[in-house]
């Protein structure tokens, strides 16, 4: 049964009205009545119908003007009007639905055709309702989703782009596709006077996409600042979106670690297109992404080798993501590697090839959507006396850490069995600022100098039998029976650290219970090959350390590793 | 785009076809072509031979065979790609994880 | 069927089961309002306002095809259709034909009240 609805019935003829208006109330709606056009108009804006019933040809106004006035005053509520008519001509009929009219009614009334009719309007006007609220609705969400975007952008901004890309020696371009960009910028000083730069592609875009850019650029930032290297910074940054990212999510990468003193670049990258680098003679370089992008592979199956060059002054480093290649013109066509290439190889001045590149993309998919996000970084070799100032008091403030202090540490039995004290002590070094970008050598240090005590002093194994294949395995076996039953012995590591001129010197002093061996010192000192020094790795570290010493009956030894700063 | 999987008579290999492009769209079809077998496979087999473009929600849908069909362990070739497709995979690599021919 | 009938027995049958108790208000009211549209286009004829002439035949035709009036609402609509082409005359000369058929419909009509 159709709902009772509000009717607005406009007719001249009495004899009409009367008919109509009978039908109508018997269907049970409510009717109102005009006997010309602008009594109609006058009604509608005050009793507010649901439907119109209208006729054509009435004094004062007509049907079609009055039908004109009435959608005009309806706005955006759907209103149906039905012409009631005795007009036959298909003109006429015609003007009725230019005029606004939805519907005919013929004379003489059907009260079966009316009533189906009514139903039919009223299901056309629910349905307006609906879309009206769903478009609201929409609307509403919208507003909303857009002004929470707008906030978090606000604060992705200033993680994901932040840093020194300001820097004189750095442009850059990064075009949003969506309120967000897959992409990520990051540029940041080291303390010691280097940068760090890091440009990222997340699959996707949006949202989803840049969810992982914040820890990214969390752990670039705060780990770049504390001076850890390069190496280092990528294996926790892949640790960590491996760990968070679902397995079809991972971060196309590049990234480099600039030494202004040693005008050295290191580069690994990861899921990359080609990167470029340009020198002022024109001689062009490009490097090959070499690794799965970042957050695919596990921390055992990540690979950090990274490739070092030379750069001169003014030599000039070239990241993008593979927005720039897949950028499409009007006809579909990929802006492509080579035509970027050709805009190397035609340069003539190294000063304008950011702007011409980024004028020539811009111009191929001038009237198009993007496919990509395009992102673009120009990096430029300059002297170290010109990085900025701001950076040589980060420089300062990050050198003031723990300068001069010694810690003693000793290992008992039970400790030295169950107990691996390598990443607490490390630790503890990496407090000092200078010695973070040396955690991996410091690291081999360590692990020499306490293998050596435990094996050859503690333990009193023979590191003669590590010679052959079969001695290996019989030197390990004999290693963890003997750590299992360990019962005396120990190992004292003596730490001392002191701040020198332009660094640091760190003094290892390691001392065990074992009865010592036959050293040499000044065999250790020149490069030959002593037979006593077999088996104990000193050859490794004398490459690391500065200076390497054996004391008293060979139970002691001493290690320096002075560093530097960069610039 | 269409995608279609074909198992081998013993069931042990599974052969996925994708025609046109492969991206995001893509997504909810690769996905049951091989969530749907009846037994797992021993090795897959992804056939580029009508595949004319992937994204890098494609590669990550890769990913996800890949750790459907055992993650290091998995046996999943990538066969008649095309050059732009085979560009796509040797830029980030793939033929790391992927064996690519 | 019906057509050929002053009156169409069929609708007014309809009209009968519509209006109920309201049924003769009906029909007295189309008597008044047909009188004076009878008056109205005398009126229109005496001004020789074709426009109006039109308007109150059309208006005739739609309430004589409400009631069942088949062959008065035919002449009606020779009458416009004349006043649409500006054929005065010849309206003038059909508008004799509604009257006549309207007094045959009266007839019928004050016979059911």
């Amino acid at each position: 049964m159709t709902e009772s609805l509000k009717i607005l019935v406009a007719d001249d003829n009495a004899t009409d009205r009367l008919i109509l208006c009978t039908i109508l109330k018997k269907q049970g709606h409510e009717v109102v009545q005009a006997t010309n056009g602008q009594e109609a108009v006058d009604l509608f804006t005050e009793c507010r119908p649901h439907l119109v019933l209208l006729d054509a040809i009435m004094p004062e106004l007509d049907g079609f003007e009055a039908a004109r006035l009435i959608k005009c005053l309806a706005g955006e509520e759907l209103i149906p009007i039905i012409f009631l008519t005795s007009l036959t001509d298909a003109t006429s009929l015609a003007s009725c639905l230019d005029a606004g009219g939805d519907d005919f009614l013929s004379k003489p009334y059907n009260n079966v055709i009316l009533d189906a009719k009514i139903h039919a309007f009223q299901r056309m006007r629910q349905m307006h309702q609906t879309l009206q609220q769903q478009r609201d609705q929409i609307a509403q969400n919208n507003t909303y989703l857009l002004e929470e975007q707008r906030v978090a952008k606000a604060v992705f901004d200033n993680v994901a782009h932040a840093g020194c890309l300001k820097a004189t020696n750095l442009k850059f371009l990064l075009s949003p596709l969506a309120v967000f960009n897959g992409d990520v910028l990051l540029a940041a000083y080291k303390p010691s006077g280097g940068m760090h730069i890091l440009l990222g592609d997340f699959t996707g875009h949006g949202l989803p996409a840049a969810i992982g850019a914040m820890p990214l650029a969390e752990i670039f930032y705060g780990m770049s600042a504390k001076g850890f290297g390069i190496k280092d910074i990528l294996r926790e940054i892949n640790l960590k979106l491996k760990a968070i990212l679902p397995v079809n999510v991972f971060c196309c990468a590049g990234m480099a670690d600039i030494n202004f003193k040693k005008q050295s670049l290191t580069v690994w990258l990861g899921g990359l297109p080609d990167c470029y680098l340009i020198r002022t003679n024109g001689e062009m370089e490009i490097f090959e992404s070499k690794h799965l992008p970042i957050g695919v592979l596990s921390s055992k199956g990540f690979d950090d080798t990274c490739v070092e060059v030379q750069m001169g002054l003014g030599d000039r480093f070239y990241l993008w993501s593979d927005g720039i290649h897949e950028a499409r013109n009007e006809e579909a066509e990929m802006y492509g590697e080579e035509r970027l290439k050709n805009l190397f190889l035609n340069n003539t001045d190294l000063d304008c090839l950011f702007d011409t590149i980024n004028d020539d993309v811009t111009h191929y998919f001038d009237r198009v959507g993007r496919d990509d996000d395009i992102t673009m970084l120009e990096f430029m070799m300059i002297d170290s006396e010109l990085v900025h100032a701001d950076q040589i008091e980060l420089e300062m403030g990050a050198v003031s850490g723990p300068t001069d202090w010694s810690m003693t540490y000793q290992l008992g039995p039970a400790t030295l069995r169950d107990f691996n004290p390598l990443p607490l002590l490390l630790h503890l070094l990496m407090e000092v600022p200078g010695l973070r970008p040396h955690s991996g050598t410091l690291y081999t240090v360590l692990a020499e100098l306490y293998s050596n005590a435990l094996e050859h002093g503690v333990m009193g194994l023979d590191s003669n039998l590590k010679a052959d294949p079969n001695g290996f395995v019989e030197y390990y076996k004999l290693r963890e029976d003997g750590l299992s039953r360990l019962k005396d012995g120990w190992v004292k590591f003596t730490f001392e650290h002191l701040p020198m001129d332009s660094g640091g010197r760190l003094r290892f002093h390691v001392e065990d219970s074992g009865i010592g061996f036959l050293y040499d010192n000044e065999a250790i000192s020149s490069s030959s090959d002593d037979a006593s020094l077999h088996g104990r790795g000193i050859q490794l570290l004398k490459t690391l350390c500065q200076k390497i010493e054996y004391f008293g009956k060979g139970n002691e030894v001493e290690a320096y590793f002075d560093w530097q700063r960069e610039a | 785009m269409s995608i279609w999987a074909s198992a081998s008579e013993d069931g042990r290999a599974l052969t996925i076809n994708i025609e046109g492009r492969f991206d995001f769209s893509a997504h909810q079809d690769f996905r049951e072509s091989y969530e749907k077998t009846e037994q797992d496979p021993d090795e897959y087999c992804v056939d580029m031979k009508e595949t004319t473009y992937l994204d890098s929600s494609a590669l990550g849908m890769l990913l996800l065979l890949r750790d459907h069909a055992g993650g290091d362990t998995a046996n999943i070739k990538i066969i008649n790609c095309n050059n732009d497709v085979k560009k796509i995979l040797t830029i980030s690599n793939f033929e790391q994880l992927f064996s690519i021919n | 069927m019906g057509q050929n009938e002053h009156i169409d027995h069929a609708i007014m049958i309809e009209l009968q089961e519509i209006m109920e108790d309201d049924f003769s208000v009906l029909l007295e009211t189309y008597l008044v309002d047909s009188q004076a549209k009878l008056d109205a286009l005398d009126h229109a004829f005496i001004l020789q306002d074709l426009n109006k002439i039109r308007d109150v035949a059309h208006g005739f035709k739609g309430s004589s095809l409400n009631m069942g009036a088949h062959i008065l609402a035919g002449f009606c609509a020779s009458v416009e259709d004349l006043a649409r082409a500006l054929d005065f005359d010849g309206a003038r000369k059909a508008s004799s034909k509604i009257i006549e058929e309207f007094e045959q419909v009266k007839i019928i009509i004050e016979q059911k009240l």
